[in-house]
């Protein structure tokens, strides 16, 4: 052979060996496809719903409240509401176009309402026809896709829920052989092709739609022939194997179509949202004609950057489909002659909760693994409260600022949580975990473990009133020397330094007197406190020393939360709760949390208990709240300090909700504050600033009869004999001796006389 | 070119379509002449509907929703234990019952009611 016959032998074997590698290597890279596509095309993080607005006759709810409240909810104030999701303000009402929204226990379809308001409450709600709704359950507010990946975000649309039109555009300006050709356009890339060998660079795409789809999966940005020919591979084995639907409603929710910061916006779900604010079903033609024009590049028709050149190029799209004559000559100048009308990137995604959704982590944990809620599309429905949580990160953001300026404490030394919960429901709505509530940092308040302190106090006294006690029971406050299982010996002290001899029991809780507390819990045993709090939902019995009964037992606010809300709840138990159901995205319910209740506790001796805990806000340690709480607004609550002022705590409840507030340093250096001083200046803003707090009055159990005792001695007493009267439940039968000096003689006879007459009547 | 002009126009009437919807099968009933006017009333009827019709869950919701609006309503928590009871959940639903006691204090027929419903789960 001659060298040259050999060298352009060898030549060509070189090119048909590397055009053999490179077929094999398509083929092969083809081959994976199908099944990553699959695995993929259904990425969807799982969306989290806070808990939907019910509006009714009598809520407190003012018309501008309510209208505020839709705007949060992404409605638009309009002249004329028409469209799902549009409202407008009348005197003294508001219409409403409701939104269609697949909750988890079905469907319910959008309505035009209006509603109506009275002084600063709910009048009534009318449907169209004039008839009477009396309950409206508005679609709730997405909280994000918080748990997306990678900071990518989805906002994934079914295939039944993209707008005909978007399809038919998305064909016309990219793709017009779509529905005919078998993944790639030949014709398209010859053309395309002819344009780049002019110019030289590779400058038109001649990418079909699934093309893209696969760029946007699989592939990186870098241009080389090498890639195109990968994504050509790839969108003819995709094509083999799902049909033009599947990959147009893939295409939908997959292209990119701008940037957030460190946020990809993917897909025409999100992308409504992150222009206008709006759902994709509810996008008008002038809107969604620059979505389309987007993606021939996102950064360079940005409309917040370069609104001329994105209202350029939405011009060209519109031309486009008047063209195709998917929409008329009229409709193409209207739609022209739009404003651009961007949203302003105030953005429900500011409002971000990284505590609360650590806690929805935690309660699916167990059954969805992080992939799972990374990627499976599901839709999780909360009890989350948008209000309550603004409310609460307000009043800990104000109190932390307060406490350091009015006690000239270093800025910023302070740290602080709280956890709010719904008694009866036992739904956790609020969570903060640190003053940088947007943080998503240390969460205090379901990892901070700090000794509890008096919040202990409660349930000493709950078990000494199951045990026969009651709140006019005398125990002595006097010093008091425990023998620890060590053999050492411990000696309390009161706060005050001070001894105060035989006092009821309502007045050592009100006051929280320590040495009259380890006496009650002595007597009681140290053991029966334990199990109580384990009853009352502790995961655990704390360990039975005497320390425990002065609070040296470690909690979270979180679990201190669990603990008075059982007590808020009359002494049934729930596990606290944050998630209500979780459902596939196509609607199928999954899981149902349902509430579940055991009694942990004498309903009877929970009330008696309960009405010591209003005493502590009306005439104990509590009750510097009264600066702040609405007046008449019954609370019971427990203040908290641990040893050396590290820790202060306030536990308490209204008729509704139940607050958690910890105020400490992260260092566990004490800061001088008692849980009056500290934390209960976070906890009463708070519940003040509740919508629409109710007082707390549970109806009073038959078994027990109310009677005045003197605070002091816990005697029976009235006003002519004591000027420190208080009023407590006690069991029918037994209510204490009457003091001295009340003309108690007469009043035996009085009393008999009655019983004697009611005798009669029965 | 028919088909893409039908198509904008179900789009530009969708909303207005469904601001007529007929009336709705999954939310609490708009009142008739004889439907509670009370949102909890509503709410309970909803419950006992699905019950009736076997959907357990379903009815659970409903009056999960309206113990959120009336959390210290005894008549609620009962219906709760009911239909705890038709689904065979003794424990839970002599728990409720017990909770709708806890708060039925000058309710004679409510009080019998919880209590012929506790023993009733006592019985199976």
């Amino acid at each position: 052979m001659k060298p040259r016959t050999a060298r352009l032998g060898l030549g060509l074997a070189t090119l048909l060996g590397g055009a053999l590698m490179l077929a094999a290597y398509l083929a092969w890279q083809a081959a994976g496809i199908a099944e990553r596509f699959e695995a993929m095309r259904w990425d969807a993080p799982a969306q989290v719903y806070a808990a939907p607005l019910e509006v009714y006759a009598g809520l407190a709810l003012a018309r501008d409240e309510f209208a505020g409240e839709l705007l949060r909810l992404g409605y638009r104030e309009v002249a004329s509401p028409n469209r799902r999701g549009t409202f407008r303000r009348l005197p003294g009402a508001i219409e409403i176009v409701t939104r269609r929204f697949h909750f988890e226990d079905g469907v319910q379809p959008s309505r035009r309402l209006e509603v109506r308001f009275r002084a600063r409450e709910v009048r009534d709600l009318h449907d169209g026809a004039g008839r009477r709704l009396p309950v409206l359950r508005l679609d709730p507010l997405l909280l994000g896709n918080t748990f997306a990946a990678g900071g990518e975000d989805r906002m994934i649309v079914a295939p039944h829920e993209i707008p005909p039109l978007l399809v038919d555009a998305l064909k016309a300006v990219e793709d017009r052989r779509f529905d005919s050709h078998p993944g790639i356009d030949v014709l398209g890339i010859v053309r395309a092709a002819a344009a780049n060998l002019r110019s030289g660079r590779l400058e038109q795409g001649g990418s079909t739609l699934t093309q893209q789809l696969v760029k946007n999966y699989f592939l990186g940005a870098e241009r080389t022939w090498l890639r195109k020919a990968r994504e050509a591979a790839m969108a003819l084995a995709l094509e083999r194997r799902f049909d033009k639907h599947e990959i147009l409603t893939a295409y939908v929710n997959e292209v990119y179509l701008g940037q957030d910061g460190p946020r990809a916006i993917h897909g025409f779900g999100l992308g409504a949202q992150f222009y206008f604010d709006k759902r994709l079903s509810e996008l008008q033609l002038h809107e969604m004609a620059l979505l389309v024009g987007l993606l021939r590049g996102p950064s360079l028709y940005d409309p917040r950057r370069y609104p001329e050149r994105a209202r350029e190029r939405r011009s060209q799209v519109l031309a486009v489909l008047e063209r195709e004559r998917l929409i008329s000559a009229g409709q193409r100048a209207g739609a022209d002659d739009h404003e651009l009308g961007i949203a302003e990137r105030r953005g429900r995604y500011s409002t971000y909760h990284p505590a609360y959704l650590a806690l929805v982590r935690r309660q699916l944990r167990a059954q969805y693994p992080p992939e799972e809620l990374a990627s499976a599309g599901l839709r999780v429905f909360t009890a989350f409260d948008a209000l309550a949580q603004a409310q609460a990160e307000r009043a800990l953001a104000d109190g932390l600022e307060r406490l350091e300026r009015t006690r000239a404490l270093a800025i910023g030394s302070l740290e602080g949580a709280v956890v709010v919960t719904r008694a009866a429901s036992a739904e956790v709505i609020a969570v903060v975990g640190g003053r940088r509530s947007g943080f998503d940092g240390f969460n205090r308040a379901l990892d901070a473990r700090r000794p509890m302190g008096s919040l202990v106090k409660p349930f000493v006294y709950l078990a000494a009133l199951e045990a026969g006690y009651t709140l006019a029971s005398p125990v002595d406050d006097q010093p008091i020397v425990v023998t620890l299982d060590t053999g050492e010996t411990w000696s309390p002290a009161n706060f005050d330094g001070e001894a105060h001899g035989r006092v009821p029991l309502v007045r050592a809780l009100a006051q929280s007197y320590n040495l009259a507390t380890v006496r009650l819990g002595s007597e009681v045993g140290v053991e029966r406190v334990a199990q109580l709090m384990h009853r009352l939902g502790l995961n655990e019995t704390p360990p039975p020393y005497p320390s425990l009964l002065l609070g040296a037992h470690e909690l979270s606010p979180f679990e201190a939360a669990q603990l008075y809300t059982s007590l808020a709840n009359g002494g049934f138990r729930s596990p606290l709760r944050t998630v209500r159901a979780v459902s596939s995205r196509d609607g199928r319910t999954l899981e149902r949390y349902p509430l579940e209740i055991v009694q942990a506790s004498d309903p009877a001796a929970v009330y008696q208990l309960n009405q010591a805990l209003v005493q502590v806000m009306r005439k104990g340690t509590g009750r510097s709240a009264s600066k702040w709480l609405p007046e008449g607004l019954t609370a019971a609550g427990k203040t908290g300090t641990s040893g050396e002022f590290r820790d202060s705590w306030f536990a308490g409840f209204t008729g509704d909700h139940v607050a958690v507030a910890w105020v400490g340093a992260d260092d566990n250096r004490p800061t001088g504050l008692t849980g009056a001083a500290g934390a209960l200046t976070v906890w009463a803003p708070l519940i003040a600033g509740l919508h629409g707090a109710i007082g707390y009055s549970p109806p009073a159990p038959p078994s027990l009869e109310e009677v005045s005792i003197d605070y002091g001695s816990g005697l029976r007493a009235n006003r002519t004999c004591s000027k420190d009267l208080v009023s407590v439940a006690v069991p029918a039968g037994a209510a204490p001796e009457w003091a001295q000096g009340c003309g108690i003689d007469l009043r035996r006879v009085g009393s008999r006389l009655k019983e004697w007459f009611e005798g009669i009547l029965k | 070119m028919i088909r893409p002009a039908l198509l904008l126009l179900a789009v530009l009437t969708a909303a207005g379509c469904a601001a007529r919807a007929p009336a709705p099968r999954d939310d609490a009933p708009a009142s008739g002449a004889a439907a509670p006017a009370s949102p909890t009333g509503a709410l309970m009827l909803l419950g006992r509907e699905q019950l009736a019709a076997g959907n357990h869950p379903g009815a659970a919701a409903a009056l999960e929703r309206a113990l959120r609006i009336e959390p210290a309503d005894p008549e609620l928590w009962l219906e709760l234990a009911r239909v705890r009871h038709a689904q065979g959940r003794d424990e839970q639903a002599a728990a409720l019952a017990r909770k709708a006691l806890s708060l039925a204090a000058g309710r004679p027929a409510l009080e019998r009611s919880a209590n012929a419903l506790i023993e009733a789960t006592a019985r199976r």
